[in-house]
């Protein structure tokens, strides 16, 4: 029944990919409905077959977590605002993380279905706060990559325009107000998350062993984007900066962080 | 009498040559006059509008209407025009002028205003006296072709402007035009189009500003909008996100300093600038400032085109109509060649009738009124149904009639002025003619 949820799911986020795809090669409404159908479909028996695991007494995929909260905000966002671009990363993004967490577990000696960190799943008190942290932190990670891939579009579009160039993909893009208001929503949402995973674990670190921080490669990986994205919204707020500038900004802290994740991700595997 | 078209357009020269040509509207008059005054030319009409700056007159002769046509273009210009410039003659200008009127070669296919500017131009002609009988039969047919592939075709189906395309381009960098401010400079027919598109699209703070107050308030109160004064330029900049220029300024109302100091003010907030005009009114280097997005109007050709594209089927059935008008003109055109010796006929006919009438009367004695009108009406009429096959003959022949037409001067012993050949008769023919 697991490993049925999460075929359901990775088709799912692969039928949204290619309705988004067909989106932008021919826009119309139908297509962009279909993929967010596609996708809300996909992030059920996404949620199914976590709930599935966790009752089941194994702990939640990081990945597979990440996948599912990308899913879940850009969902979000396209209730909210008129995407036309940023479904093709989310969905591709998702069904991505999805694959590459199933084929680690399965590498691990699992079903493929299985969890990455064995405590945030177990059913003790400090257990049920790990998994509260890694929500709240994978959520802040996932909001801070939509922001990037929002910021992203928007320079594409926005040099297309500069340029004066006419071509298809950027023209059926979001427009630039759109993309830069979502990466701001984005990197406010991603900051406040943030903010509480890192809250959360530093209490869960005094729990265990007494001392609120202690500079491990798990504390400096939420950090390092904490700190961007603090400054990121402290310019934005005290200089007023907006559109190609903090898009400049969101994409290059977003590498810089990338580079923590990676070596975050090594010392957590 | 050869027609010629000569000029250049957005297909042939870029905004910087075009710009250069621009004849201010109350100079047209005198140039076209001095035109004719200096050359052989003996008709001419002169259209200068954003996309195409273009001289149609009536030569002699191909070579000398050719060269009066450059002559007169390449004086308004300090640069090389000749790489830029097209020719067209005969039947060709006349197909070019019916596909310029119907909008089939503009940058926005279906265009209206091109219709209006072309008007405008006759008039101009017109009231500067410079029009004749060829120009004003081939304008007039002009203009009822265009409202024919207005009315026949779907091309103009939906109202498609350069201005429309602006306000269209504005919702890739705004999601919505409503909470936006635009500033329109200049008053004229393209500004009060785009005020109408803006507010249609949403915009409720629209900020007319224009040289003359009064046409900037004419504006301004058909869009429930503000009327400005030139001079109130930095203030309207710092508020804008959407500027369209379209002012008839032969130099930049909009500078380079001045976007960069607003850019400044308005902390990164996005502008859209349109620059409609021709020569521009917005200095290019204004687009190098982040977060400003400069258009002139070759920069909203690839937009154009793809409009183009979606019209591709009307234009075909309009492009059908415009052949066989042109057709029919060049029929109509290639007549012109007998009808001096038509008019020579007949006058020579009347003038025979006319004494032989005068003699019998006077042979005849006394005679009432009404028999000297019975007598007259005889003789004329036998002039007419004399008249009606060897004309109806000739006008069918066309231009192929030439040969004939000389064969009944020689017969007729007939003096047309000129050789059937040049045409040259032709039009003062034809005022003759149309004035009987």
């Amino acid at each position: 029944m697991n490993v049925l949820f999460l075929q359901l799911a990775l088709f799912g986020y692969l039928g949204a990919l290619l309705f988004f795809l067909a989106d932008i090669a021919a826009p119309k409404d139908v297509f962009r409905r279909a993929g967010t159908r596609f996708l809300a479909g996909s992030l059920a028996a996404h949620a199914l077959q976590i709930a599935l695991t966790w009752i089941s007494g194994s702990p939640p995929p990081a990945l597979s977590m990440l996948a599912f909260l990308l899913a879940a905000g850009y969902l979000v966002l396209q209730r909210r605002y008129a995407l036309r671009g940023p479904g093709i990363v989310a969905s591709s993004s998702a069904a991505l993380l999805y694959f590459a967490s199933f084929l680690l577990d399965r590498g691990a000696g699992g079903d493929g279905v299985g969890g990455l960190f064995a405590s945030a799943g177990s059913s003790s008190s400090a257990g049920v706060w790990r998994s509260v942290h890694l929500v709240f932190v994978l959520s802040g990670m996932a909001s801070f990559f939509l922001a990037f891939v929002s910021a992203v579009l928007y320079l594409v579009k926005e040099r297309a325009l500069k340029k004066r160039l006419a071509s298809a993909l950027s023209q059926r893009l979001s427009s630039l107000e759109t993309l830069d208001a979502v990466t701001s929503a984005c990197m406010l949402a991603g900051l406040a998350l943030l903010t509480f995973g890192i809250a959360s674990g530093m209490l869960l670190n005094h729990a265990a062993h007494e001392m609120i921080w202690r500079w491990s490669v798990h504390e400096i990986t939420a950090l390092a984007p904490w700190t961007v994205l603090l400054v990121l919204f402290l310019v934005r707020v005290s200089a007023g900066w907006r559109g190609r500038r903090t898009a400049v900004l969101n994409v290059c802290g977003f590498t810089v962080t990338i580079a923590f994740l990676a070596i975050g991700l090594v010392g957590w595997a | 009498m050869e027609i010629v078209l000569a000029g250049l357009s957005y297909k042939t020269a870029p905004i910087e040559v075009r710009e250069q040509l621009a004849v201010p509207v109350d100079a047209v008059a005198a140039r076209l006059q001095k035109l004719l005054a200096q050359s052989p030319a003996a008709e001419a009409v002169f259209v200068s509008t954003c996309n195409r700056v273009e001289l149609c007159l009536c030569a002699p002769d191909l070579e000398t209407g050719t060269r009066a046509a450059h002559d007169f273009l390449q004086r308004a210009a300090p640069a090389h025009l000749g790489p830029f410039l097209y020719t067209h003659a005969g039947s060709q200008a006349v197909s070019h002028l019916f596909r310029v009127t119907s909008s089939l070669d503009s940058m926005v296919l279906g265009e209206p205003q091109i219709l209006g500017q072309m008007k405008d131009a006759f008039a101009a002609a017109s009231g500067a006296g410079t029009t004749g009988p060829i120009l004003e039969k081939m304008y007039q047919r002009a203009f009822q072709v265009a409202k024919r592939v207005r009315t026949e075709t779907g091309i103009a189906r939906e109202s498609v402007s350069m201005a429309s395309i602006a306000v269209d381009l504005a919702r890739a960098i705004f999601e919505q035009l409503a909470g936006k401010t635009a500033v329109l400079l200049g008053a004229g027919d393209m500004a009060e189009l785009a005020a109408r598109h803006l507010a249609a699209a949403g915009v409720k703070d629209l900020r007319v500003a224009n040289r003359s107050p009064e046409r900037a308030k004419r504006v301004a109160d058909d869009v429930d909008g503000t009327a400005h004064s030139l001079d109130e330029l930095p203030a309207l900049l710092d508020a804008a996100d959407i500027v369209i220029s379209s002012t008839a300024s032969p130099t930049f109302v909009v500078h380079e300093a001045e976007v960069r100091r607003a850019h400044k003010a308005r902390k990164g907030r996005p502008m859209f600038i349109v620059d409609l005009a021709v020569p521009r009114d917005v200095d290019p280097k204004a687009g190098e400032v982040p977060d400003v997005y400069l258009y002139d109007v070759d920069s909203l050709t690839a937009i154009a085109d793809k409009n183009r594209e979606s019209r591709a089927r009307e234009a075909a059935r309009a492009e059908e109509i415009v052949a066989a008008e042109s057709a029919s003109f060049g029929e109509w055109l290639r007549g012109l060649t007998v009808v001096p010796t038509i008019v020579a006929l007949r006058d020579r006919l009347t003038a025979i009738a006319a004494v032989e009438t005068e003699r019998a009367l006077g042979a005849l004695g006394a005679t009432s009124d009404a028999q000297r009108e019975v007598v007259k009406r005889l003789s004329e009429s036998i002039v007419n149904k004399i008249l009606h096959a060897p004309t109806t003959y000739l006008r069918r022949q066309g231009g192929d009639g030439t040969e004939l037409a000389a064969t009944v001067q020689r017969l007729f012993d007939l003096n047309v002025g000129a050789s059937p050949e040049s045409g040259e008769a032709a039009p003062k023919a034809l005022s003759a003619e149309s004035k009987k």
